[in-house]
């Protein structure tokens, strides 16, 4: 396995843990509110449309669309979406951002769905379309993820594993702690997957558009090395400048809120940004 | 039919919009200019080489310098009034015979 190959999968798996994270937490509030049944066969319906995804769009990026092109596409995506993640992951290092609080989501999903009115039916179609539309809205990213970094190296197949490898990791540590990961250290996983998409993003760009970099594919970690240390040094600018209260948006809203209809508080603030949040 | 292919094509839209430029639309403008400039300078290989890492770290810190929160303004200390003179009482105008 070359350290491209390495990497790869190291950022697939970081990225698709953040998410499935996410999507454990809607799914326990679910099972625990409404009946385990639908909250399982809500997941196990989004995983499959999710890998149809990968199937129906992966497989024919890798085979019909040439490769530099395939490159440059794939570049630009992974450079967008990995400069958001640090970006977002720097502004919650140094205290201008709401940490996630995988607790209070749990919290404020569950009342939702016990709010919502019977409960523990055998077939509960609340529950699944909750569980569905929370594991189907944060695995679309992870699903980008692997389509492009699997499709820009060829590699698809080793991404999906990755990918499926941390659902199975979260999904047991979950079952076996039962109840959402709020000891996570979410913020320093999303930090270093979005310093490799950043990385990945440029050096794929790069290669698409016809640069040579120097040392081929030695030019990833060196561009990880660079990324890093200016996050690192963004948090420790921006801590110098952090408010001395609680940063806005510190009351969390999610998908899952949103997806049920439940009202939204009026002082919240939800930007895309954080609807799309890994 | 018509009307649900519309709405999902909406839907579409709005998360590719949400995804791709949402609350950061510099980052997405950044990424169009070092698409540019990528292929611009693909002959000059150390212009790129050093350009594109440049850019990137660039928008980077200007997009978090950005999303920081702004220390709100101190209240300025009231400067002291000028103290309005007390009227003076007003004379009266000589009547016009």
């Amino acid at each position: 396995m070359s350290s491209a190959t390495a990497i790869l999968m190291l950022a697939v798996f970081g990225a698709c843990s953040v998410e499935a994270v996410e999507a454990l937490t809607i799914v326990l509030a679910s099972g625990t509110t409404r009946g385990w049944r639908s909250a399982m066969e809500g997941t196990v319906a989004a995983l499959v449309a999710l890998a149809v995804i990968v199937g129906a769009v992966g497989v024919p990026l890798v085979h019909y669309v040439p490769i530099d092109a395939l490159r440059a596409l794939v570049g630009a995506l992974l450079l967008v979406l990995g400069l958001s993640w640090l970006r977002k992951a720097i502004l919650r290092a140094s205290g201008h951002k709401a940490k996630h609080d995988e607790d209070a989501i749990y919290e404020r999903t569950a009342a939702s769905l016990r709010a919502d009115g019977a409960t523990r039916a055998r077939r509960d179609s609340v529950g699944f379309v909750v569980a569905f539309k929370g594991v189907f809205l944060e695995g679309m990213e992870v699903v980008l993820i692997v389509i492009s970094l699997g499709a820009s190296q060829h590699k698809l197949g080793d991404a999906a594993l990755a990918a499926a490898a941390a659902v199975v990791l979260v999904s047991a540590v979950g079952l076996v702690v039962s109840r959402q990961l709020s000891q996570v250290p979410e913020n320093t996983i999303k930090t270093l997957v979005g310093v490799m998409l950043t990385s990945f993003g440029l050096f794929w760009l790069g290669e698409g558009a016809g640069v040579r970099w120097p040392g081929s594919d030695l030019a990833i970690p060196v561009l990880i090395g660079v990324f890093a240390a200016v996050t690192a040094a963004a948090v420790a600018v921006l801590k110098t400048q952090a408010p001395a209260s609680s940063p806005p948006g510190a009351q969390l809203l999610t998908v899952e809120a949103e997806a049920l209809g439940a009202p939204r508080p009026a002082e919240t603030e939800v930007s895309a940004e954080d609807r799309l949040a890994p | 039919m018509t009307g649900a292919v519309v709405r999902w094509a909406k839907a579409f839209g709005r998360f590719w919009w949400d995804f791709l430029v949402g609350d950061t639309p510099e980052l997405f403008a950044a990424m169009l200019v070092i698409v540019g400039i990528a292929f611009a300078l693909r002959h000059d290989r150390l212009a790129d080489v050093v350009a594109l890492p440049l850019l990137a770290v660039a928008a980077l810190a200007a997009s978090a310098w950005r999303g920081r929160i702004r220390p709100e303004p101190r209240p300025r200390t009231p400067e002291p009034r000028p103290r309005t003179p007390e009227p003076r009482p007003r004379t009266p105008e000589p009547r016009s015979r």
